[in-house]
């Protein structure tokens, strides 16, 4: 028996023949050009742990999966070995709505926990693309926080406990269960946007919110970035009760998406209040407009599109979307008041040079800029995640102190973590 | 301390900047709580490079430093338990940039909370995070601790309005953490600093977020009969899908420190009471005061009073802001407890923190973040009055115990420090507190900052406790206001 087989084997053992894909079906799994020996498909905790424990002692890198709507993120790992497809950890632990938070299994796909909350009229800050497909676990490896982040912040913000099954397999947590913590250090805050390079997360505990009572949606075009822009400051500025915001361009206008909620006096003067603010601003209602956020938030593993993200002062964006839109991409979307943009390229373009040139035009406007998805039919450069950021050393330490070996997703990170 | 030390840290900072008679270090030896402990020098440093020099130069003599903001830290934060030098922030006090575009502050560390929202406030912005010293404490402290305050119901702790960090390492580097721009690539060391304590570097610059005033505050002061009717109002107002900007509750021996001081018109028969702001365009909070009302009503409030001018509500305010203050009214001093329980738990976690301060024959005032479901009781004592801090420390031990064990944590905002060091094994596991560890090792802090705190000693609970008594006994009654 090769190594391939003893693997497959000592999968077996661990996971039981549900918990194992291999052979062709594991292709599904490829970053990149990449294919995994293996897939584990672990049902419950302690099967993570021991996956990890067989990974640490044969020295395999194992590359945690939830829905796969992120996987184009970050470099091909320099090691494959084994995809760890954590979607059969589906359940919703904790739900006391009367306390606000939930406690769930990182696989539980997005929507899925969405529905469930709306239930007891609540809602979870969680806003990634693609949300019938991408798991909790991914969105906070990730970092994703799509256009409600405006009202609820980023995954940072809201999550306020995990367990982890760190790269030996040892099971621990990070905060508690409860909406103040300052008990120790806050590691969560390190696991949200470590994407699968420190430990795999197995359960995340989130504050939640109510639902609006009443809602309303607007859109409306712009001819420069710079109108939107202030047209949605203006809005922040004066309090409306905004739930989501995002700025949109294919070719042409730039349309502000805008979604409220709240009291429904509060919303009918708010729909009018914005309305007003972007007539006078020159822009024109878009009803019929799609919303495409998600298309150019998503990062499949194996796409055939360039995306860049980029981050800048809410205050140099519109130069930046002006920057961009000489670039050629086919869809761009912002979110203002953060300062961040994500822009993307079809496949016929030249991805290295576009790439080049939109990293360099954030660094030239004193922010960061990283490749958000690359063509896999092309080798991606090295520098997907821009220039080094000055912790980079510190960065390394923490990479080498939780993974010495390794395991997870090596090579996928910033400054070759 | 060595001379040659004491020497070299002149010609770093300046001779005025250096303290190291006794008279001047004993003002050094204190912050809020119980612990005491002398530094053996206290620097003064007026610039970040200044505090690279410091920490290099204490690395070479191996001497540990814990930096020190306004001293009014909960937890024994500022308190150097193991000697050294003490880094003062206060000359470290400069409001470097209001960037009212952006909504941003970058200040230094010694910057007073308070006064980054008086600085703000011309572009109708603020700094949302509001601990009850907001006059004193300082920005560094707030981010050593991740300080909260009554309106971190709605706007969440230190740890959300911090975007950027400029930290000197163990090796006296300065290295920029997080920015001004958003989503920095890499592990985001930002949200590990804050709330740190002071172990993992020293913070000399910061990036805050500001927030735009709200159009419209209805502040509600809602008396009930009892404690239980107003932990039912608590559950009642969140579960109905309304999270106020800040949801207090006083008791009744609060309510009796503090009427004979400020005449908040508090029944002195009451129980109770809540203290409720919720905020927003007028119509949404109208609309959510009225809705507010109407439960604490229907939950048999005895009067509910709503304020809606700057002035009205000031009035509703100003018992809660006396409280601490006022308690030295009914005891020389009081402990201050900061458990945290799940808010569906409140009412019978607070039934148990009466039981136990009755059965340890010592009275509390509760005065607390109600709607987070963060508790602070305060227990009061006299410790000239012999074994009194002793058993102030068990009972208080004890109630974190029920908060632990209905689901909750040991602090909510004010940090592990040294007294609640020994309780982190309650809530974290070997292994948790070994990745912890790790941390502060990837940072290359050893014990280089602020020694002695957050992680448990390898001592029994017991000998560890005996330890924190004698520092006790050590203390002075005005320790505690």
């Amino acid at each position: 028996m090769g190594r391939t087989g003893a693997l497959e084997s000592a999968l077996l053992d661990i996971l039981g023949r549900d918990g194992l894909v291999t052979g062709e079906a594991a292709a599904a799994y490829a970053i990149a050009e990449m294919t995994p020996i293996a897939v584990a498909r672990p049902s419950t905790v302690e099967q993570v742990a021991e996956v990890l424990r067989l990974a640490c002692r044969e020295g395999l890198a194992v590359v945690p999966w939830g829905g796969g709507t992120m996987m184009g993120l970050g470099a091909p790992p320099r090691r494959y070995d084994v995809a760890l497809d954590l979607r059969r950890l589906d359940r919703v632990l904790e739900h006391e709505p009367a306390d606000l938070t939930c406690t769930v299994q990182s696989g539980v796909a997005v929507a899925a926990l969405q529905s469930r909350l709306a239930q007891s009229g609540q809602t979870v800050g969680l806003d990634p693309p693609l949300p019938e497909h991408a798991t909790v676990g991914g969105t906070l490896a990730a970092a994703i926080a799509g256009p409600r982040r405006y009202a609820c912040g980023h995954p940072r913000d809201y999550t306020i406990g995990m367990r982890v099954v760190l790269a030996d397999g040892r099971v621990t947590r990070a905060g508690g269960r409860v909406v103040k913590n300052v008990a120790g250090y806050d590691l969560c805050k390190l696991y949200i946007g470590s994407l699968g390079t420190l430990g795999v997360i197995v359960e995340a505990t989130f504050k939640l919110l109510p639902l609006p009572r009443a809602t309303a949606s607007l859109a409306f075009a712009f001819a420069a970035p710079q109108a939107a822009c202030s047209v949605s400051r203006e809005v922040w500025r004066r309090g409306l009760p905004v739930t989501a915001m995002w700025l949109q361009r294919e070719v042409g206008p730039y349309i502000l998406f805008l979604e409220l909620g709240g009291s429904p006096g509060a919303v009918a003067r708010s729909v009018a209040t914005a309305s007003e603010l972007a007539t006078a601003a020159g822009g024109t209602p878009a009803e019929n407009a799609s919303p495409r956020w998600q298309e150019a938030m998503a990062s499949p593993a194996r796409g055939d599109t360039l995306a860049v993200r980029l981050s800048v002062l809410p205050s140099r964006l519109p130069e930046a979307l002006e920057s961009l839109a000489v670039l050629g991409p086919e869809l761009t979307v912002a979110f203002p008041t953060v300062g961040s943009a994500y822009a993307r390229w079809p496949a016929t373009v030249d991805a290295r040079s576009v790439a080049g040139q939109a990293l360099h035009m954030a660094s030239a406007l004193r922010g960061t800029a990283i490749v958000h998805a690359w063509p896999s039919a092309s080798p991606p450069p090295a520098d997907l995640w821009g220039a080094a950021p000055p912790a980079a050393s510190i960065m390394r330490r923490i990479k080498e102190l939780w993974d010495p070996r390794a395991v997870l997703s090596p090579g996928r990170f910033v400054a070759g973590i | 301390m060595d001379s040659r030390l004491l020497q070299e840290l002149r010609r770093i900072v300046g001779r005025r900047y250096v303290l190291h008679r006794p008279e001047e270090l004993i003002v050094y030896e204190y912050d809020a709580t119980i612990e005491r402990a002398l530094p053996e020098a206290v620097v003064l440093p007026g610039s970040a490079e200044e505090v690279a020099a410091v920490v290099r130069l204490a690395r070479r003599y191996g001497v540990p430093v814990t930096p020190r903001g306004a001293g009014t830290g909960l937890s024994g934060g500022a308190v150097p338990c193991e000697g050294g030098i003490v880094l003062a922030t206060a000359r470290l006090c400069r409001i470097l940039e209001i960037d009212p575009e952006n909504a941003l502050a970058v200040v230094e560390p010694g910057v007073v909370n308070l006064d980054v929202s008086l600085a703000a406030a011309p572009y109708g912005l603020y700094y949302a995070p509001d601990p009850s010293s907001q006059r004193a404490c300082t920005i560094g402290g707030n981010v050593a601790e991740n300080a909260g305050g009554p309106h971190c119901l709605r706007y969440g702790t230190t740890t959300n309005h911090v975007l950027g960090l400029e930290l000197v390492t163990a090796e006296g580097e300065l290295v920029w953490l997080g920015g001004k721009t958003p989503d920095a690539p890499g592990y985001d060391l930002v949200g590990v600093v804050v709330g740190s304590e002071g172990t993992l570097g020293i913070v000399t610059k910061v990036v805050l977020r500001l927030l735009p005033r709200p159009e419209a505050t209805v502040t509600l002061l809602a008396i009930f009969d009892d404690v239980d009717a107003a932990c039912e109002a608590v559950s009642a107002i969140i579960g109905q899908g309304i999270v106020p900007a800040a949801l207090e509750m006083l008791d009744r021996n609060t309510m009796l420190a503090v009427e004979p001081y400020v005449q908040a018109g508090y029944p002195p028969d009451a129980g109770a009471v809540l203290l409720i702001e919720v905020e927003g365009l007028r119509e949404e909070a109208v609309e959510q005061a009225e809705a507010v009302r109407g439960i604490c009503q229907e939950l048999s409030a005895r009067e509910v009073r709503m304020g809606f001018t700057p002035e009205e509500r000031e009035r509703l305010w100003a018992g809660r802001k006396a409280a601490l203050g006022a308690l030295g009214r009914l005891a020389p001093s009081y402990y201050i407890l900061d458990g945290v329980v799940p808010r569906t738990r409140l009412p019978q976690v607070m039934r148990r923190v009466y039981e136990i301060c009755d059965r340890f024959g010592l009275q509390v005032a509760n005065v607390f973040h109600a709607g987070d479901g963060n508790l602070h009781p305060n227990i009061l004592f006299d410790e000239r009055e012999p074994g009194a801090a002793r058993r102030v420390l068990d009972c208080g031990e004890e109630v974190l115990r029920v908060c632990v064990e209905a689901g909750g944590t040991i602090t909510g905002e004010h940090g592990v420090g040294y007294e609640k060091r020994d309780y982190m094994r309650w809530i974290f596991s070997d292994d948790d507190l070994a990745v912890m560890a790790a941390l502060k090792e990837a940072f290359g802090a050893g014990e280089a900052f602020n020694p002695g705190k957050v992680f448990p000693t390898h001592k029994g609970c017991g000998e560890v406790s005996s330890g924190m008594r004698s520092a006790i006994a050590k203390v002075g009654p005005d320790a505690y206001v």
